[in-house]
C-alpha cells in the first residue's frame, strides 16, 4: 500500500494532488523550522552549554564525544519534553489502557506497580543477600542492646485483588513465603502484617486506589499491629489523638504519576486521567499533660523507639498511628523512595544514633523492595554493620 | 545520526533544507557533500576518511578506465583493479573477524594456538557503498554509464545521506542526470516529506513498538511453541516496517531535493512464491546481485543444474553480505534452495500454478523460517526458536516472561502492522481481490484527503512517539 506514495500518483484531479503535495510541503516546512528552534533552545540551555564547553576541543570533536553531547542534550534537553510525554501518556491510557511500563491498570481504575505483579530477576539471591545484611546489623544493634522489630508491607497487589485483572507471577506470588523461609534462621522478632491485612473484611480498603501506598485504614490496622507485636520493655504512657480533618481533599496519587499523567494541565485534562483518590487528611498529635515535669533545659528524653522506614511509614499517617497504638513517642527517620536501608543506613551512620540510641528499632521494609538488586545504600549498611569501630558519618 | 532521532530532525536536516535551498543551484552539490560528509562522521569521524578514500580511489580508477578506453583489456584490468579494491577493503573490515575467529576455532580443535587478534570495528554503511563503487565500475566497463568526470558530482552521489548508511542500493546511471541538474519545487518537496512521513511512522510507530516483544523473545533459551511463533512472526512484521520504512525515508528524503531513487520494497509479504518475494524484497540488492552476481556467475544459460548451484551460490553471497556469521550463510542457502526447487517445481512438466493462497502461504512460511536465523544472535539461540516453533518444546502458551511484554499497547501494533501488509490485496497489488478501480483512491476527493492527512497524523503520533523512548537503531545499519 505504501507503494502509492512511492511512485507517481495518476490522478484525474491533479489540481487537488498538486495542493495537497503542497500542504505537505509547507507542514514539513514549518515541522523544519520549529523543530530547529527546538533544537537550538536545547543545546544552548544552561546544561547543554557547559558540557559542549567541556568536549569543544578538536580533539573531542575527532573522538566523536562532542556529537555525543550534542545526541545528550537533544534526547534530555528538548523544550516542551514533558508535554509531548504527557501526550503520550495519555493516548497510552485512553486508547489501549494500558498505564506504561511501571503500572499496571486493573478495573475501575485500580494501579498497581508493575513490580509487585511481574516476576524479578534473580530474586532468591538478592533477598539471601538483604537477610545476610539484616542479620549483621540486628547483631551489631544486639551489641548495643537494642532490639529490633522487621515489618515487611505486604504488597497491594496481594492484598487489594478484587479489581487486579491479571495473575500474580510465579515468583511475586511466591515471593512473601520465600522471604520469609530465607530469613527464618535470623529468629527476628517481626510484625506478620500480611496475616492481619488478608483477615480483613474489606482488604481492597486497606490500599489507595491510585497510589502505591497503604490507605489510613491500613495504616492504621498496620500501625496496631506493629505495636502489639513490641516487647520492648518501654514506657508506653504517652496518649496520643488522632485528628481528622473535616474536608475532603485529593490524596497522594503516585501511580498516576507514574503513569506520566501527573502533568495534565486544567480540569478537564484531569477528568482524563485515572480517578485519583480523596479522601479525609489525618494526623496525630501527642497530649501533653501540664503537670508533667519536662527536662530542666527543654532536653525531653530521646525517644525510645527509632521508625526506621520508607514511604509508608511517611504515608497515610502511619506514624503517628503508630505512636498512637504503641502510647510512646517514635522517631521516625524514614525516608521516602529509600527502598531497602537508605533510612537505615542514613541512620545507624548518625550522631544522632551514637549519641542517643534507641531502645527499640522498627525497620519497615516494602516486600516490592526485597528482590531489586543490592544498591549502594546497601552495601554501605553492610559495611557499617561488618565494621563496629565505623564512626557517625552523617551528624 | 539516525532519521529517526532528534538531532537528525531537529538540526541535521532543517540546517541542511536551509543551506541547501539559499544556496546557488551550480554550488547544491557542495552542500550535500559537505553536509553528508559530516552526517557520516558524527558517528566516528576516523571512518569519515576511510569513505572519502574508496570514493577518490574508485572515482581515480574510473577516470583511468576512461583514459585507457573501458573496453580494452587495460580498460578490463583497471576494473578488476578497482573492484578488488573495492571488495579488499569490505573483506577487511567485514570479514577478517569472522575469517580469524573462524581459523582459531578450528586450529583450537587441533591444539594448537590461536591467533592474537583484536576486532576490528565494521565501519557504518560500509556495505552499501562498495556495492554502488563495484556497480559503477563494471557499468562503466559495460558501456552502460558514463564515467563522472566531476569529483564532486561522484562524491555527492556516493556520500548522498539519504542513502549512505542503508541503501537503497542507488546506481551511479539512475541519478547522473539529477547530478547536474535537477527540479526543485514546493510539490515535489511536498511529495517527498508525504514518503518521508509515511517511513517515519512504519520506523517508530510499528517497528520500534514491536522491538521490545522481539528482543524478549530472542532472549529465551527454550520458547515455547506460541512464544516462539509470536516471536518470529513479529519479527518478520519488525524487520519488515523498519527497513521499508527507512527505505521510504531515505526515498523521501531524496525527492526533497529533487532526485528520484528506486524503490526498494513492493509489498514483499504478498508474493505468491520465494521467487516473486525477491522481486518484491529489498529490489535494489536483489538486482544488484542478480546483474552483477548471478548473471556473471552464468545465469541460466548453462544448464539446469548449473543454474540451480548458482541461485544457491548467489543467494548464499547474499546472506554472507548481511553480516559475517554462519547465520546469513544458513539464511542466504536456505533462500537460495528454496529457489532452487521453485524452480524446479515450477518447471515440471505438466505443472499448474499454486493457487494464490497457497503459494503466499507457503512462502511466508518460508520467509518466516528464514528470518529466524537472521535475527538470532547464534546458532544455538536460533536452533531453540526453530525447536519452540516446532513443538519441541511442548506445546504450552505464552511464557510469563513475555506476558509482561505484551501490554495492549505493544500487542495492538501486531493486528495493526498485519492490517497495513495486507491492506493492498483488497485493491491496488497485482494479486488484489478486486481490479483497479477506475478512479485510484488517492485521485478521489477522500483519498486525497487521506494522502494529505495520513502522512501528517502518522508522522505526529511518530514524534510522539520518539519523545518517551529511546531511539532505536535500524536494523540494517549493522548489516
Amino acid at each position: 500500500m505504501f507503494g502509492a506514495f512511492d511512485t507517481n500518483i495518476r490522478s484525474r484531479d491533479a489540481v487537488a494532488r498538486s495542493l495537497s503535495r503542497k500542504i505537505l510541503g509547507v507542514a514539513m516546512g514549518l515541522s523544519l523550522a520549529m523543530g530547529l528552534c527546538l533544537g537550538l533552545l536545547a543545546i544552548t540551555s544552561p546544561n547543554a552549554m557547559k558540557h559542549l564547553r567541556e568536549k569543544s576541543s578538536l580533539g573531542a570533536l575527532m573522538r566523536g564525544e562532542t556529537a555525543k553531547v550534542i545526541n545528550f542534550a537533544m534526547a534530555h534537553y528538548l523544550p516542551g519534553d514533558q508535554l509531548l510525554q504527557t501526550a503520550h501518556a495519555l493516548v497510552r491510557w485512553r486508547v489501549f489502557g494500558v498505564g506504561g511500563p511501571v503500572v499496571w491498570v486493573g478495573r475501575n481504575d485500580w494501579l498497581y506497580l508493575m513490580d509487585e505483579i511481574r516476576p524479578a530477576q534473580n530474586a532468591e539471591a538478592n533477598m539471601s543477600d538483604r537477610v545476610a545484611i539484616i542479620g549483621k546489623v540486628a547483631a551489631r544493634l544486639a551489641a548495643r542492646k537494642i532490639d529490633i522489630l522487621m515489618v515487611i508491607v505486604p504488597m497491594k497487589s496481594e492484598i487489594a485483588t478484587a479489581n487486579r485483572t491479571i495473575p500474580l507471577s510465579v515468583e511475586a506470588e511466591h515471593r512473601l513465603a520465600t522471604w520469609n523461609r530465607l530469613s527464618a534462621g535470623l529468629r527476628l522478632k517481626t510484625a506478620q502484617i500480611y496475616d492481619v491485612f488478608a483477615a480483613q473484611r474489606d482488604p481492597d480498603s486497606l490500599w489507595r486506589r491510585a497510589d502505591s501506598h497503604w490507605s489510613q485504614t491500613g495504616a492504621a490496622i498496620a500501625a496496631k499491629a506493629v505495636a502489639a507485636a513490641v516487647t520492648t520493655p518501654i514506657n508506653r504512657n504517652h496518649h496520643f489523638v488522632t485528628h481528622i480533618e473535616a474536608a475532603e481533599s485529593e490524596l497522594d496519587n503516585d501511580l498516576i504519576y507514574s503513569m506520566g499523567l501527573a502533568q495534565l494541565p486544567g480540569d478537564i485534562f484531569i477528568k482524563l486521567r485515572p480517578a485519583g483518590d480523596i479522601g479525609h487528611q489525618e494526623r496525630t498529635v501527642e497530649i501533653i499533660d501540664p503537670t508533667a515535669q519536662g527536662g530542666t533545659l527543654g532536653d525531653d528524653a530521646a525517644a525510645e523507639v527509632a521508625l526506621v522506614g520508607t514511604s509508608f511509614s511517611l504515608r497515610s499517617n502511619f506514624g503517628g498511628r503508630l505512636q498512637e497504638a504503641l502510647g510512646a513517642p517514635v522517631e521516625n527517620v524514614s525516608i521516602a523512595g529509600g527502598g531497602f536501608a537508605r533510612s537505615a543506613e542514613r541512620y545507624f551512620t548518625s550522631l544522632q544514633f551514637a549519641q542517643r540510641p534507641p531502645r527499640l528499632v522498627i525497620w519497615e521494609i516494602a516486600e516490592r523492595v526485597l528482590v531489586y538488586p543490592l544498591g549502594e545504600d546497601e552495601k554501605r549498611l553492610a559495611a557499617w554493620a561488618e565494621n563496629p569501630s565505623s564512626s557517625p558519618t552523617n551528624p | 545520526m539516525i532519521f529517526a532521532s532528534f538531532e537528525f530532525l531537529f538540526l541535521f536536516l532543517p540546517l541542511f533544507f536551509g543551506f541547501y535551498f539559499i544556496t546557488p543551484e551550480k554550488f547544491r552539490n557542495y552542500t550535500i557533500l559537505f553536509f553528508s560528509w559530516g552526517f557520516y562522521a558524527w558517528w566516528r569521524v576516523d571512518f569519515l576518511g576511510l569513505l572519502v578514500t574508496m570514493t577518490t580511489f574508485t572515482y581515480l580508477v574510473a577516470r583511468g578506465m576512461e583514459y585507457v578506453d573501458p573496453k580494452t583489456i587495460a580498460g578490463r584490468n583497471l576494473m578488476r583493479f578497482g573492484v578488488f579494491g573495492n571488495l579488499g577493503a569490505l573483506g577487511y573490515f567485514k570479514y577478517a573477524n569472522f575469517m580469524v575467529g573462524n581459523y582459531n576455532a578450528v586450529v583450537s580443535t587441533f591444539g594448537f594456538n590461536p591467533t592474537p587478534w583484536d576486532d576490528i570495528i565494521l565501519p557504518i554503511g560500509l556495505s552499501f557503498y562498495i556495492l554502488q563503487s563495484v556497480s559503477y565500475l563494471i557499468d562503466i566497463r559495460n558501456g552502460t554509464v558514463p564515467v563522472s568526470r566531476s569529483y564532486l558530482n561522484y562524491a555527492a552521489y556516493k556520500a548522498i545521506f539519504a542513502q549512505l548508511i542503508a541503501g537503497p542500493i542507488v546506481r551511479y546511471a539512475e541519478i547522473a542526470d539529477e547530478l547536474k541538474k535537477r527540479h526543485h519545487s514546493l510539490q515535489q518537496f511536498g511529495t517527498g516529506a508525504s514518503i518521508f512521513m509515511v517511513g517515519f511512522a512504519m520506523k517508530t510507530a510499528l517497528a520500534d513498538t514491536l522491538s521490545p516483544v522481539v528482543d524478549v523473545i530472542f532472549n529465551f533459551t527454550d520458547p515455547s511453541f506460541v512464544d516462539a511463533w509470536l516471536g518470529a512472526i513479529t519479527y518478520t512484521l519488525q524487520l519488515y516496517f523498519d527497513f521499508a520504512g527507512y527505505s521510504l525515508m531515505a526515498i523521501g528524503l531524496a525527492r526533497m531535493i529533487g532526485f528520484h531513487f528506486p524503490s526498494n520494497f513492493n509489498n514483499p509479504y504478498l508474493s505468491g512464491s520465494i521467487q516473486e518475494f525477491w522481486q518484491r524484497w529489498h529490489m535494489t540488492l536483489s538486482r544488484f546481485l542478480r546483474d552483477y552476481l548471478y548473471i556473471a556467475l552464468g545465469g541460466n544459460r548453462q544448464g539446469p543444474v548449473r543454474t540451480y548451484i548458482n541461485l544457491i551460490a548467489v543467494m548464499a553471497i547474499g546472506g554472507l553480505w548481511h553480516g559475517s556469521s554462519w547465520n546469513f550463510v544458513i539464511w542466504g542457502l536456505w533462500h537460495g534452495g528454496s529457489l532452487a526447487i521453485h524452480r524446479y517445481w515450477s518447471r515440471m512438466p505438466g505443472q499448474k500454478p499454486m493457487p494464490y493462497w497457497l503459494g503466499c502461504s507457503i512462502t511466508m512460511f518460508v520467509a518466516i523460517l528464514g528470518w529466524v536465523v537472521f535475527r538470532a544472535k547464534d546458532l544455538a539461540s536460533a536452533f531453540g526458536i526453530y525447536a519452540g516453533m516446532f513443538g519441541l518444546h511442548g506445546f504450552g502458551g505464552m511464557s510469563e516472561n513475555l506476558a509482561w511484554q505484551l501490554t495492549p499497547d505493544r500487542l495492538w501494533f501486531i493486528p495493526i502492522a498485519i492490517l497495513f501488509v495486507y491492506l493492498p490485496l483488497i485493491r491496488g497489488d497485482k494479486h488484489a481481490l478486486l481490479p483497479p478501480a477506475k478512479t485510484p483512491f488517492a485521485a478521489t476527493k477522500f483519498g486525497n484527503f487521506c494522502v494529505t492527512v495520513g502522512p501528517l497524523l502518522g508522522y505526529v503520533m511518530a514524534m510522539i512517539l520518539l519523545y518517551s523512548r529511546d531511539a532505536v537503531p535500524f536494523l540494517y545499519f549493522q548489516f
